[in-house]
């Protein structure tokens, strides 16, 4: 045995002693994030019911509409979300360091205290101890023991990170770090300035906005991403089409994206140089976002006959088209003609669900397939299930966004018909014809459409919305199916793929490690 | 109790101004941003079955085998 | 300065500016905004809660109708808030100096609220929305508050804050609804949803 073997031999080595080292916390947030996330459904479907059939469950103050709603939306962004990114981000740091999680059970201490927050929170504002601010709805005591498992998180990432036996800081590091950080930054500062020091009105809703709107830049797009840039040259076994353009798309998204939370109160009673500086920051995002689509559409460039072949890439790929297009969405709806007819309505939900459910919980979804079978040492145990939780969700995501998009749509023209509204924006399409025609047949003809006509209007699209909610239902539950087969060892002992020791693998490997040097001298490294 | 509120806003925002100057310092330079290729390769470990199918669906193992194999011929030809 | 000294100026000043100018400055800016008080009249605009409304306020807040109504008349082009007669005039700032929390409000499945007061000022018919929207918006989609309110037996004279129900609604013979005391509260905020005063700059 050479000297390279035997150090090739230590990689392998060093990676399986990582994944053990992270299996048990690991496993927990994750197990705790699928939870959440059936939870979250749960509630969705309420909401979503409740939204055309409001004399379901009425009679249960617990389950009116005003606290099901935040309870969807703080268990699928604290739970679901927040929970499986975590899991995510430690694996991630773990392996990108080239170190094993030390004192991997004060993360399983982490992962209690997040759990312990969100009932108590997920209770409270079923009780009715909501705060009343959008986001932040969880009560006081929730959002204590919130920020006490996460100040574990970051201490174990800074200390991972401090302890690192690599030398090159991979982009995914990058985002992950910042991640780490900007999370508590902002979480903390909000509730210093809504609970400490309360401030009232107007800057308080800055406030809230600002915080709203950075949650989603600066924990969860970074954590997707990072995943991302992770994932997609390990499944495919090339590296990333421009390293260059990865760093930069970082730099870029770490200055922009803080400037763009006001953008959620245009032409609202705010003063309007704080909404113009955010309209600009929300254009400036375009930097970022296209560098970071142009890499991974040509990192993935003549690979695309792989999304039959591996379930990771699947979900992944689908995840990382939608962080384009939800971005690319949203500079576009931050622009002050698109924004007002539209901010109130379905559209905006339509754009929440493209951000936070098609890329960032297809994203974790594509991340676990990856990871969770290198924790527990065990494959997957049906590709029927993992077909029937891949098409569930990506057929319903399709469905909830083109009837949001619809009915929103119409809901915003026909709300703002009256006046010279509309008059305004068909001026502003003038060289889109078909558009602007559109939008005239939205025109007043004797005075404005009722309300409660335009809530009428509305109802098919919800409809749809809670038939596209029993379909992701339908996905969820075949991975929590296949989640509890793996941690349970239902499954069969791995022997294949996604492992790296089967008997031929040596050969195999060897065989087209040959072929391959021959050929892609530019993928080959030195 | 104001002052305190401005030490907080002037001191985060000093403390998170100068952390990610410093970060870019630091990667600057530590040459972090030097050798881009080596960056990439960086996440690839070198005894890592690249073009070896390492996830892939538990029925297609055997497809998805034929199908880099014949890829690898391809590009040989 | 060499080139390097002017990105790491500009870093620093992008990141930590966009903390100044979305934090700090609103705060700076509009936190010290007080109601006005009018020298003539001596009423003071937005005039303070009362007790009551404040409580119907916490009420508002807890049962979520800020999900559904907003309380924000936009300006701008491209809306038609003042068309749809949601308000007099665009809000101000100085229109929330009590509000806290905000509710903004960020969905119109329901209409603004904004100055629901002005534009609805009966008690009659809120009790009976609350209780039951299709009683006074058939098609509503807005959910019935009837845990809002008190079945009891009718104890000598009816109350004369029961609500007039009809038909199928009514309760059994012997029996009432009347309004609990969140309910009350709530129509009393309401109620004192109206900014069609002016301010004077
Ligand atoms: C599911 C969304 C929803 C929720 C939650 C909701 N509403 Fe409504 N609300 C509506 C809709 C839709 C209308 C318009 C039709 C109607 O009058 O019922 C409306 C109308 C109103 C109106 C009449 C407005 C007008 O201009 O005539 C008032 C007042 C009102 N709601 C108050 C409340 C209060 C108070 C709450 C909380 C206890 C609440 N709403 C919760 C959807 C909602
Ligand atoms: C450059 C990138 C983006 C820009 C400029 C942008 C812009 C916007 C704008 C203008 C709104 C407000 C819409 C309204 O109320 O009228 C909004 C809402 C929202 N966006 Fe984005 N978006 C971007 C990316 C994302 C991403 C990546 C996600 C998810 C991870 C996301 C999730 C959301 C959510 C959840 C809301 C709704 C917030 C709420 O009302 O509660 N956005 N976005
Ligand atoms: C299972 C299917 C789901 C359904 C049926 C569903 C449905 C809903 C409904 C009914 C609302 C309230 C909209 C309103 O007030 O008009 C909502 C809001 C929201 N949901 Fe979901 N949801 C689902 C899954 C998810 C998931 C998995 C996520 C994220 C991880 C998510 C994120 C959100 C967010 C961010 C909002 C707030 C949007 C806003 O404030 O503008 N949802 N959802």
């Amino acid at each position: 045995m050479n000297q390279l073997e035997q150090d090739q031999g230590g990689w392998t080595a060093r990676r399986a002693e990582i994944d053990r080292s992270c299996a048990t916390p690991c496993l927990v947030f994750y197990a705790s994030s699928i939870f959440w996330l059936l939870a979250g459904t749960f509630f969705a479907l309420l909401a979503s019911v409740k939204l055309h059939h409001p004399e379901f469950l009425a009679d249960w103050s617990w389950l009116t509409f005003g606290r099901v709603r935040p309870a969807h939306l703080n268990t699928v962004i604290y739970g679901w979300a927040s929970m499986a990114g975590i899991a995510t981000l430690l694996w991630l740091m773990c392996r990108l360091c080239r170190v094993p999680l030390m004192y991997p059970a004060m993360l399983v201490v982490a992962a209690g205290l997040w759990n312990l927050g969100l009932t108590v929170g997920t209770v409270g504002i079923l009780m009715g101890y909501s705060t009343g601010i959008e986001w932040l709805e969880f009560p006081m005591p929730a959002a204590f023991l919130l920020f006490s498992g996460f100040a574990i998180v970051t201490l174990w990432s800074v200390a991972t990170f401090a302890q690192r036996q690599a030398e090159h800081v991979y982009v995914s590091q990058w985002y992950l770090f910042a991640a780490v950080f900007w999370f508590p930054w902002l979480y903390v500062t909000v509730q210093l300035l809504l609970m400490l020091f309360p401030v009232k009105g107007i800057p308080q809703a800055c406030i809230n906005w600002w915080f709203a709107h950075n949650v989603l830049g600066l924990w969860f797009s970074p954590i997707g991403l990072a995943a991302i840039y992770y994932l997609l040259p390990k499944v495919i076994g090339r590296p990333i089409y421009s390293y260059y353009l990865s760093i930069l798309g970082f730099w870029t998204l770490a200055l922009f994206y803080n400037w763009a939370g006001a953008h959620h109160l245009v032409s609202g009673p705010v003063p309007a140089w704080i909404v113009t500086a955010s309209i600009v920051g929300s254009v400036m995002m375009i930097i970022p976002v296209v560098t970071v689509a142009l890499n991974h559409h040509m990192t993935l460039h003549g690979n695309f006959r792989l999304l039959k072949y591996s379930p990771t890439l699947r979900f992944i790929v689908f995840g990382a088209m939608s962080y384009t297009i939800v971005s690319l969405e949203g500079s576009m709806m931050s622009f002050r003609f698109l924004n007002e007819p539209f901010h109130f309505t379905h559209r905006t939900i339509g754009h929440a669900h493209l951000g936070m459910y098609s890329f960032f919980t297809m994203t974790m979804f594509g991340s676990m397939y990856y990871i969770v079978p290198r924790l527990t040492g065990r494959e997957w145990h049906s590709a029927r299930l993992i077909r029937i939780h891949f098409w569930g969700v990506a057929l319903g995501f399709a469905l909830m966004y083109l009837c949001l998009s619809i009915g929103g749509v119409i809901q915003g023209l026909e709300l703002n018909q009256a006046g010279e509204s509309l008059e305004k924006l068909i001026a502003q399409f003038g060289y889109l014809d078909g558009i602007s025609k559109f939008v005239e047949g939205f025109k007043a003809q004797n005075g404005a459409v009722p309300f409660l006509e335009i809530v009428h209007g509305t109802l098919l699209w919800l409809k749809l919305r809670t038939v596209s909610g029993v379909l992701l239902l339908a996905g969820h539950a075949a991975f929590a199916v296949l989640m509890v087969m793996n941690v349970h060892a239902w499954g069969r002992r791995h022997i294949g793929p996604t492992l790296f020791h089967d008997e031929d693998a040596a050969d195999y490997d060897r065989a087209l490690r040959q072929a391959r040097a021959d050929l892609t001298p530019a993928n080959s490294g030195d | 109790m104001i002052s305190v509120y401005y030490v907080l806003v002037f001191g985060i925002m000093l403390l998170f101004g100068a952390s990610i100057v410093w970060g870019l310092w630091w990667a600057l330079r530590g040459g972090q941003f030097s050798d881009f290729q080596k960056g990439a390769q960086s996440v690839l470990d070198d005894d890592e079955p690249t073009l070896r199918p390492c996830d892939v669906f538990p029925d297609l193992r055997e497809e998805y085998r034929k199908e880099l194999a014949r890829r690898a011929n391809e590009r040989k030809a | 300065m060499n080139y390097a000294t002017w990105i790491f100026l500009g870093v620093f000043l992008t990141f930590a500016a966009a903390w100044l100018g979305l934090v700090f400055f609103p705060h700076e800016q509009l936190s010290g905004l007080r109601a006005q008080k009018d020298a003539d009249s001596g009423q003071v605009f937005p005039p303070p809660y009362s007790g009551e409304a404040l409580y119907g306020r916490s009420v508002y807040v807890r049962e979520g109708c800020w999900y559904c109504h907003t309380q924000q008349v936009r300006g701008g082009d491209y809306n038609a808030d003042l068309a749809r007669g949601w308000g007099a005039r665009r809000s101000d700032p100085r229109d929330y100096v009590h509000d806290a929390p905000h509710v903004l409000g960020s969905m119109r499945t329901g209409p603004d609220l904004a100055n629901i007061g002005a534009r609805q000022p009966s008690d009659k018919w809120h009790y009976l929305h609350l209780y039951d929207p299709q009683l006074t918006s058939k098609g509503s989609v807005m959910p019935p508050y009837r845990f809002l309110f008190e079945l009891r037996k009718i104890v000598g004279q009816p109350s004369p804050e029961a609500l007039e129900l009809e038909g199928a609604a009514s309760p059994a013979e012997g029996y009432e609804v009347v309004p609990s005391r969140e309910a009350r509260a709530l129509v009393a905020y309401l109620k004192s949803l109206d900014r069609s005063y002016e301010f004077k700059e």
